[in-house]
């Protein structure tokens, strides 16, 4: 009898463990299917931007007008990450824009590498949060000036994960060794770009543009320092290609509204440059 | 029909009468059940560190442990670290213990020597590597209990007695051990991939390899072999269980799989609980035909770890409980590509942790389709019906204690 009581008190347990494992896991089981549908449908391919020092969310505002000009073009959401990660939004990503532009910005766009280390980490704190909120696994990046450092530390420094891939990063007068003209003084930055440059992601398409405006450069950045951005992506990246403008509009701050650059975003990053033409 | 039955129970008990007369298995089956009480704490060891304490187990995945469980990392990393020594140590207590039981004279040298016979057989002298625990492990069990019994049978004869022969047998035993060890890169080349077996099975056409493949498996893991599907293998990682996915993940149903039968669908949710041979349903038929309360040795066999059962029943190498395990799982695999070219349910296309209790395999890799569920625990409980008149037989026998 007392046998029989343990028994059938094993078996009520028994159950009621099995039970209560069915339902966490059932219930763990399709939180986890559900995340990874929503991952794997989603076609979108944004194209972020990084304005550089001193400038603001309205950095791009000429560049996206020009990349829309033939067309209704794609949508445009503008971030600003302040100095306590706090982010505040404008402008909107279309509904069936699957390439939208994203400005991220930052509130303290100080220049200075201490200051571009707290914007890759900022950067982070935005990407982040436009991951989980567009659940896109794949974009490309354009950086201009010190928003291409801060896109090279992000890649070094924070992407650690392989399920949120860059495909294409174009820097645009991007200063790899700061103000330095010659690789002879090479910066603490450059150091540690060089030093980290094996965490690179090894698929990545780098455009490296730089503007020729006098013999030194684009009239604020040397050119010896835009160049140095080749030893950082030679060789750890899947393509590096260094471009140089010359002419109208190859002033460092004219770089985003250049006319070639503007058609070589539109040959190179976007994989649909007119998406509405059609429409 | 009753007739034949009882001819062929007489031929099966026959069958296990001879087997267990041979000096070498009842040797195996008097060393394992000495052995019990450190084989149950090593598959429970084992059990706990695959399904609690590995980031891929099912507890852990399912209850977020690494994150929830204070001590998670540091415990985890005691217990994979304790899991291959506790199983290195075993081995060679099982090597030591059959050797001495195995031989006539229960010379205390013997057992001594095959220890070292194994220990030195397993080390690459091609790299110079010395061996670890790991390389003691079960799957070169059956490997290990030929050169124990070997030894033993060397101590045995006239010519070994007195002090200075059993020195050369021992030394000249060792000189063999370390031949092994500096060709084994060599011998190992014979041994085929794993990797090439599994691509064969997922070959297009009648499927053959589908079901011959799991009946190798078992018959290898019950030799104490290397298997051909590892323990806790990932289905998921062929490529037609990658096309099977991505169909799944971007439709709502998934009736129109590119690739229905696989072992993904037909095997791993059905005719793998417990593991290889489907050690679940041996442990449940051993449950009904002794009507007593399950023990510790179904810990292991929940998460889909069929070792521990396999030496404490114990059923390795018995020939009676091998005829069971290759039916059963190729019964339920049989019936399960009915079902699922029926449409019965939903197929397992979604990756489960590796340690995922057997019935609950296929209820989560069908995202919940619970028609799958109850086909599963139908499966267990036909395959527990045909593993109960041999466990019968074996247990008359007295060979599953």
């Amino acid at each position: 009898m007392r046998k029989h009581l343990r028994v059938w008190l094993l078996l009520v347990l028994g159950l009621f463990v099995a039970g209560a494992l069915t339902v966490s896991s059932v219930q763990w089981m399709k939180t986890n299917v559900s995340s990874a549908r929503v991952v794997h449908n989603s076609r979108m391919h944004p194209v972020i931007l990084v304005p550089g020092s001193s400038a603001n969310q309205e950095r791009f505002n000429t560049l996206v007008t020009l990349l829309n000009q033939q067309a209704r073009g794609h949508s445009l959401l503008k971030v600003t990450v302040a100095e306590n990660g706090k982010l505040s939004l404008s402008g909107k990503v279309a509904a069936g824009d699957n390439e939208p532009y994203i400005v991220v910005a930052f509130a303290n766009n100080s220049d200075g590498y201490t200051n571009i280390k707290r914007q890759a980490k900022w950067f982070k704190t935005a990407f982040t949060y436009l991951t989980g909120r567009y659940h896109f696994n794949r974009f490309s990046a354009i950086g201009h000036s010190n928003g291409g450092l801060v896109l090279t530390l992000f890649l070094e420094k924070y992407v650690d994960d392989d399920t949120v891939t860059m495909n294409k990063l174009m820097t645009l007068g991007s200063p790899f060794n700061l103000e330095e003209s010659s690789l002879a003084n090479p910066t603490q930055m450059y150091t540690d770009m060089m030093k980290a440059r094996t965490k690179l992601p090894k698929s990545l398409d780098v455009i490296s543009v730089a503007g020729i405006e006098n013999a030194s450069g684009d009239g604020i950045v040397p050119l010896a320092s835009v160049e140095a951005g080749r030893n950082i992506f030679f060789g750890a990246v899947h393509s590096f290609t260094q471009l140089t403008v010359s002419g109208t509009d190859a002033q460092h701050s004219a770089l985003p509204q250049n006319q070639q650059i503007v058609d070589m975003i539109k040959q190179n990053i976007l994989s649909n440059p007119g998406r509405d033409r059609q429409q | 029909m009753g007739k034949i039955g009882q001819r062929l129970e007489r031929t099966l008990t026959r069958l296990h009468q001879w087997w267990r007369q041979l000096s070498w298995p009842a040797a195996l089956v008097v060393t394992l059940r000495r052995l019990r009480a450190f084989l149950l704490f090593a598959g429970v060891l084992s059990a706990i560190t695959a399904s609690v304490f590995s980031h891929n187990g099912f507890f852990a995945a399912v209850y977020d442990l690494p994150h929830r469980m204070p001590g998670w990392a540091p415990i985890g990393h005691a217990f994979a670290a304790a899991t291959p020594v506790v199983w290195g140590l075993l081995t060679l207590a099982i090597v030591g213990l059959f050797t001495y039981e195995v031989q006539r004279r229960r010379d205390i040298f013997a057992p001594v020597t095959a220890i070292a016979v194994v220990v030195l057989g397993s080390m690459d002298l091609s790299t110079m590597r010395p061996p670890t625990f790991s390389d003691f492990g079960s799957d070169r069990l059956l490997v290990s209990l030929v050169i124990a019994g070997l030894v033993a049978w060397l101590f045995d004869r006239n010519w070994a007695r007195g002090v200075r022969p059993r020195t050369c047998l021992a030394l000249g035993a060792t000189v063999l051990a370390i031949t092994i060890g500096a060709t084994r890169h060599y011998w190992q080349l014979a041994v085929v991939s794993s990797g090439v077996i599994t691509s064969v099975a997922n070959l297009p056409g009648p499927h053959v390899f589908l079901f011959l493949l799991p009946m190798l498996n078992t018959l290898l893991v019950w030799c104490g072999l290397p298997s051909v599907l590892p323990t806790l293998n990932r289905f998921s990682s062929s490529g037609w269980s990658t096309e099977n996915l991505d169909y799944a993940l971007s439709h709502a149903h998934g009736l129109n799989l590119p690739h229905l039968l696989t072992l993904m669908t037909t095997y791993a949710p059905f005719a793998n609980m417990g593991g290889a041979g489907m050690t679940l349903a041996l442990l449940c038929a051993v449950v009904i035909a002794r009507r007593k309360v399950p023990s510790a040795a179904f810990l292991p066999s929940l998460v889909n770890l069929p070792l521990p059962a396999l030496l404490t029943l114990p059923a390795l190498l018995d020939p009676v409980l091998l005829i069971p395990a290759i039916i059963a799982p190729l019964v339920v695999q049989l019936l399960a590509a009915g079902a699922l070219v029926l449409h019965l349910f939903a197929a397992n296309v979604f990756e489960v942790p590796p340690t995922t209790p057997g019935p609950l395999i296929a209820l989560l890799g069908t995202n919940g389709d619970w028609r799958a569920g109850i086909f599963a625990v139908v499966m267990l409980a036909v395959a527990t019906l045909i593993f109960l008149p041999f466990v019968r037989i074996a247990l008359k026998e007295g060979a599953a204690s």
